[in-house]
């Protein structure tokens, strides 16, 4: 049974066309990433499945319309930014939360530790630094054990350990079994948290499908030489190398999966050329997004 | 509508802004009465002028009184009218309440249903501040003459609930406060009256134009003072005079109607 049904959705804002006749199609229990650009259209798909904004044309159905209107009441989501009355603190804001979703009083201790703000649960949410809002965010949308979890460019704006902590929070909230959509521009997170994937660009979708049958497990090998030429000629004629790039003293070749750098390193090394730069990492996933977004554009 | 209000009650009781508005009307709207005992007390003999007589005893007291709220409601519960919206619209959280479940039509029902408990409460305190000071400025009286006021309950309640339904008017279709607020003042202040008085004017000598929506509900609880007017030769050219207590109260009506009507269309139908 899908979740949700997205139908030849499409948005203008005047003369701009946001969304291009988007379909998509989420099951229960996926941990569906949209990925795409800024500006590509994902916050407009969610504003329009989360009521806030009208469609110009198409359609969308949340749990095979049983709930009608009714249905974000089983959706927990964040937009864009937090949004909470600023001069109220953590677990009033919550409350108000609570109150809207129809369930009964409770304690948020427990969801507070969660994202661990306990310690400021009394504090006014505008005293708040961007990853305590981003965080209590997270919780806001856990009230009500709700069955859809949407979250928005979660991790935007955040630094370094803040981006740690609210990726940890959402691979937990992916693990415990609910169904989770979240729209994002940076591919490494939707490769390490979502298990299926929708490219859109332009308002338009360009790829979807499971994680790993969208992006490729190539490798990228930065190889160097003392004989540049040389090497070039000799990886030109090595079948499992794809492509390869000149870089400042090395080469940067795109590698089939499964192939090592011990490997390059003994045939190298068997037609004499000595190597004194090798270094074998996944592909640049930003790189590979650009490669998808310009390939189907 | 227990759990809409005990929602905004959420949101709000702790709120300064609404807090201090609410406080302010609390304080300012018993007290200013008082002024008149200042101001008139010189030129009690004047004829023409009121007297402490004609303001504090039954029933000039429900005309004076309600004389006050109009510029408290207009001043302090307009402006919550309008930052009970604007606010929600400014903080995103009209959005956010929207994304976690309340349809636009319960939006926009809290709203209502808060204006209206506003109005009750405001009309409620009238009517025990009236009958307080009546009772203890008016020598002898009966429990008729108390209630002998002209509809004054009823029509302070359409007041209040006229520039309530115009502040939330404002808020859903301005959404930003300072323009919302900029706007209800100068409507109110400059706009209108300049506008009557051109077409009155310029246009067409009509008492037409003493059915303008602000005008209207001005004239449910006017300066007392304006009656005089109504003494005046019918076919004078001027445009003070007051509408009759049936037509302020049936205009009034009509406006908050279509105040509440546009609100309403526009939650529903735009983007938030």
């Amino acid at each position: 049974m899908p979740i949700l049904e997205i139908n030849n959705l499409s948005k203008n804002y005047g003369n701009v066309r946001a969304l291009d006749n988007l379909n998509l199609r989420i099951e229960k229990g996926n941990v569906y990433g949209i990925l795409g650009p800024n500006g590509s259209g994902k916050t407009t798909t969610l504003g329009i499945i989360l009521g806030i904004l009208k469609q110009s044309n198409g359609s969308y159905q949340w749990f095979d319309g049983k709930l009608g209107e009714k249905s974000r009441m089983k959706i927990g989501a964040i937009l864009e930014t937090p949004n909470f009355y600023p001069y109220l603190n953590a677990e009033k804001n919550l409350d108000i939360i609570r109150h809207i979703k129809g369930v009964s009083e409770q304690s948020f201790d427990e969801l507070l530790d969660l994202v661990d703000l306990s310690k400021r649960k009394k504090s006014n949410f505008n005293t708040y630094s961007l990853g305590m809002k981003q965080r209590l965010a997270i919780a806001a949308t856990m009230i009500g054990d709700p069955e859809v979890v949407i979250f928005d460019e979660p991790t935007n704006g955040l630094d370094p350990q803040g981006i740690a902590e609210v990726r940890n929070i959402l691979g937990r909230v992916a693990d415990s079994g609910k169904t989770v959509i979240m729209a994002s521009h940076i591919l490494n997170e939707v490769e390490k948290i979502c298990s299926h994937v929708a490219i859109i660009k332009y308002g338009k979708l360009l790829a979807t499908g499971s994680v790993g049958s969208i992006l490729s497990n190539d490798l990228i090998m930065e190889i160097g030489s003392d004989e540049l030429d040389r090497l070039r000629e000799f990886l030109n004629s090595i079948p499992w190398i794809k492509k390869i790039d000149s870089k400042k003293g090395f080469l940067e070749c795109n590698i089939e999966a499964g192939h090592k750098a011990a490997e390059m390193n003994k045939i190298a090394f068997d037609q004499g050329i000595t190597l004194t730069h090798l270094v074998a990492r996944k592909k640049n996933l930003e790189q590979e997004f650009m490669e998808i977004t310009n390939k189907t554009n | 509508m227990i759990k809409l209000l005990q929602l905004e009650w959420k949101k709000f009781k702790t709120n300064a802004v609404t807090s201090l508005l609410g406080l302010l009307f609390l304080a300012i709207f018993p007290s200013a009465i008082f002024i008149c005992k200042e101001m008139f007390k010189e030129t009690a003999k004047l004829p023409g002028i009121p007297t402490h007589k004609d303001i504090f005893e039954f029933p000039g007291i429900w005309n004076w009184l309600g004389y006050d709220g109009n510029w408290v409601i207009f001043f302090f519960l307009g402006f919550i009218g309008i930052y009970i919206v604007t606010s929600e619209v400014g903080n995103k959280t009209m959005r956010q309440n929207i994304i976690t479940g309340m349809t636009r039509h319960e939006f926009f029902m809290a709203k209502f249903y808060s204006i209206l408990a506003i109005s009750i409460f405001a009309t409620l305190f009238y009517t025990i501040i009236a009958i307080a000071i009546g009772a203890s400025h008016t020598a002898d009286y009966t429990m008729g003459q108390i209630w002998d006021n002209d509809l004054a309950v009823l029509k302070y309640f359409l007041m209040s609930m006229g520039y309530l339904s115009f502040g939330l008017f404002l808020g859903f279709t301005i959404r930003k406060s300072g323009l919302a607020i900029f706007s209800y003042l100068s409507y109110v202040l400059f706009v209108e009256p300049l506008a009557r008085m051109i077409i009155f004017f310029q246009i067409v000598q009509s008492n037409i134009v003493n059915f303008f929506p602000m005008n209207a509900i001005e004239d449910l609880m006017p300066n007392p003072m304006y009656r005089i007017a109504d003494k005046l030769p019918d076919d004078l050219p001027m445009t003070g005079k007051l509408l009759s207590d049936p037509q302020a109260i049936i205009s009034s009506s009509l406006y908050i109607l279509i105040f509440l009507a546009i609100s309403y269309s526009s939650i529903t139908k735009r983007d938030i």
